[in-house]
């Protein structure tokens, strides 16, 4: 090949329509607005990248998708630095399998990153979520290469705001909060163009987690001082 | 059975196990008498020979290298060999500082007999660039008396090791002075005389640590081993010959210690994710340099690779005059498959990773999360053990936030409340009760938080339904 070519294919500089090596299987997100965003659901292995403020929604995207494929396949999926206590109480009430989720607090973040790189290539993870910010170049490729041989995709939850644009992330989605639920936006996704953009609403599953809807024919009036 | 015994005796071991890099007349020196012990071919060249005093020997070569005589460093010689060894037999004794016992006798249907045991064993010997003498015998102090006479043949007969056995001088054996000067005016000399005598007779005249020894040298009384059994960890320390200043010279010494580690390695069929490599400065405090390998490596091009890196950063204070290297846990290697299609694939079984875990971030670091059986929302949401089973409650709260702050907050910014309340009054039987009124709000960034009301009308943040 022109090694002019070869080198922009190298640095993913040309766009190959929807040929692309690893955007061939997909599994379902379970809401099917964010299936069609995401070109038929999250990839089978890679690395995600998910900017959002904590406590939106983000992980209430995720859990569907998750709790369907911990059945699927019988392998675990670990939590590395989570800001929080994971609840165990709401994920088994979702259906998941306690004994199959593993949840890793290092001393410091060399050691969160090796512990994900070590699970995704375990080939024994289907999926790890990694709370971390401002994650290198090389350190992404290194998970996306683990990523690879285990078979399992890497969730990486950041709170910057700032654009990260050089990073070579399998998809990258921006999560802001909305009056139905969540709106994401699709900032890179390798082999499709970005920029994609929808409100997900989950109502379905969680109705008390939704703004009330008014109804149509309802006006709403300033409020009025008595008197 | 009759049994066999090998002696290895290696005479010049302190100063084979040093890192000769160049070919200069070298002796090994006595620190207290300041003898020569050691002598390597070069320096037997000028006339040097063992026993004579440091004095003349500087006398007849101007060049001359001493080193301080070491017994640490042989022993730890020898126990490398040892280990090296046991590929070839299983049945090894250590005679510190300088000598190996093996027991042949249930090596040989292995072998297929003495002629193939010993060519495998002196060709490993042979590759070691060591100086040796051995012999086989009936017994251990027959085999090891033998070898330090420098007779270096095998037999597998009895009579021949008594026949050999009985033209030396009995100074040659390990018998006291004072005991060599009772049997001499005796007028026994030689070990032929010795053995005429009926061991009844020797036990009337002399004490019983004679009759021992010359029971255990013909072999008619138990001679007690403790066999070497090869360590879980790999340790191997290195002198060199001459202090290093420069980093770069420091990768040629590092290479024979890294492909001895793939060696330990390899033959475990296993991996190691840390080598410490240990720098021992000149008057200064030692260096330490941890190496790391996620994926677990035991090649020593590898391993060389990566220390070569290290080193380059280094900034040496002192000359290092020698090295060291360990590794404490290995792991199971072959924990991934080649796919035609798919390339390289992890095959690890979760316990395996956990093991991995837990090796490098302490147990602590890891858990699953579990249900305890009740109502109050930090006692429910509990970690436990990893990867086990747990008895989960009956029911399930589904409407609970999915991130609990482990102690609850006191609510400071403006919230919406759009659902609640849900109230818990639970904890009587200990002495943490609660009465709580949960709400599901809204605050000004958009996130969906979990908070209460106490009877004192606190507001508190407790979770995030993230």
């Amino acid at each position: 090949m022109n090694s002019i070519l070869h080198q922009l294919k190298h640095h993913n500089l040309v766009w190959q329509g929807k040929v692309s090596e690893t955007g061939k299987q997909r599994w379902t997100s379970g809401f099917n607005e964010l299936d069609e965003l995401l070109q038929g659901g999250w990839p089978e292995h890679g690395v995600v990248g998910i900017r959002a403020a904590m406590g939106i929604g983000e992980l209430r995207m995720l859990l569907p998708a998750l709790q369907q494929r911990q059945h699927q396949q019988q392998r675990l999926l670990v939590l590395i630095n989570p800001p929080a206590r994971i609840n165990g109480e709401t994920l088994a009430a979702l259906g998941f399998e306690l004994s199959q989720i593993m949840v890793i607090c290092p001393d410091t973040p060399d050691l969160a990153l090796w512990s994900a790189e070590q699970c995704l290539k375990s080939g024994c993870c289907y999926a790890t979520l990694n709370w971390q910010n401002n994650l290198q170049v090389h350190q992404i490729k290194r998970l996306q290469l683990a990523a690879q041989q285990g078979k399992a995709v890497q969730f990486i939850f950041s709170q910057h705001q700032q654009s990260q644009g050089a990073l070579p992330l399998h998809l990258q989605l921006t999560l802001q909060p909305n009056e139905q639920g969540i709106e994401i936006k699709v900032d890179r996704h390798r082999g499709y163009p970005a920029g994609g953009l929808i409100r997900l609403n989950m109502r379905h599953l969680w109705p008390q987690l939704c703004r009330p809807q008014t109804a149509e024919n309802v006006i709403r009036l300033h409020k009025r001082k008595a008197g | 059975m009759q049994q066999l015994w090998l002696y290895l005796h290696f005479p010049r071991l302190h100063l084979n196990s040093l890192y000769l890099g160049n070919q200069a007349p070298v002796v090994v020196v006595d620190s207290q008498r300041h003898d020569i012990l050691q002598v390597n071919p070069e320096a037997d060249r000028f006339g040097i020979e063992v026993g004579m005093g440091l004095a003349t020997a500087a006398l007849l070569c101007g060049t001359l290298q001493v080193h301080p005589y070491q017994q640490s460093s042989e022993i730890n010689r020898l126990k490398s060999l040892a280990r090296e060894l046991y590929n070839y037999t299983s049945d090894i004794c250590l005679y510190p500082p300088n000598g190996l016992l093996l027991r042949v006798s249930p090596m040989l249907s292995l072998y297929q007999g003495l002629d193939r045991y010993w060519q495998c064993i002196s060709h490993f010997i042979s590759e070691q660039n060591l100086d040796y003498q051995f012999a086989t015998g009936h017994s251990p102090l027959s085999a090891r008396l033998l070898a330090k006479q420098g007779w270096n043949q095998v037999s597998e007969n009895k009579q021949t090791h008594l026949q050999i056995l009985s033209n030396y001088p009995i100074s040659c054996g390990d018998i006291s002075t004072r005991q060599q000067q009772q049997l001499s005016r005796l007028g026994i000399q030689r070990f032929e005389q010795l053995f005429s005598l009926p061991l009844a007779q020797i036990a009337q005249r002399f004490d019983i640590e004679l009759v021992n020894y010359i029971g255990r040298l013909k072999g008619e009384l138990q001679h007690p081993h403790e066999f070497y059994l090869p360590p879980a960890r790999f340790y191997e320390y290195i002198e060199l010959l001459y202090e290093i200043h420069n980093q770069q010279r420091l990768i040629p010494p590092l290479q024979k210690l890294f492909s001895q580690l793939q060696t330990f390695l390899y033959q475990r069929n296993k991996v190691c994710h840390q080598v410490d490599i240990t720098l021992i400065q000149r008057d200064k405090q030692a260096l330490s340099i941890a190496l790391h390998s996620a994926q677990g490596e035991y090649q020593a091009a590898n391993w060389l690779s990566l220390a070569e890196l290290k080193l380059e950063r280094l900034e040496l204070a002192a000359p290092v005059i020698a090295m060291s290297i360990a590794s404490d846990k290995l792991f199971a290697s072959n924990l991934s498959s080649q796919d035609l299609f798919e390339g390289e694939q992890g095959t690890m079984s979760p316990l395996q990773l956990l093991s991995l875990l837990q090796a490098r971030l302490g147990q602590g670091a890891i858990s699953s999360p579990a249900v305890a059986n009740d109502f109050r929302p930090e006692k429910a949401c509990i970690y436990d053990m990893p990867l086990q089973h747990h008895h989960l409650p009956e029911k399930l709260q589904s409407m609970r936030p999915l991130l609990l702050l482990p102690h609850p907050k006191p609510l400071r910014d403006k919230v919406n409340i759009l659902y609640g309340p849900e109230r818990l009054n639970s904890g009587w039987w200990d002495d943490d009760p609660i009465l709580r009124d949960y709400f599901i709000a809204v605050d000004k960034q958009g996130r969906w938080c979990w908070i209460f009301r106490q009877a004192n009308q606190q507001w508190y943040l407790h979770g995030f339904f993230s």
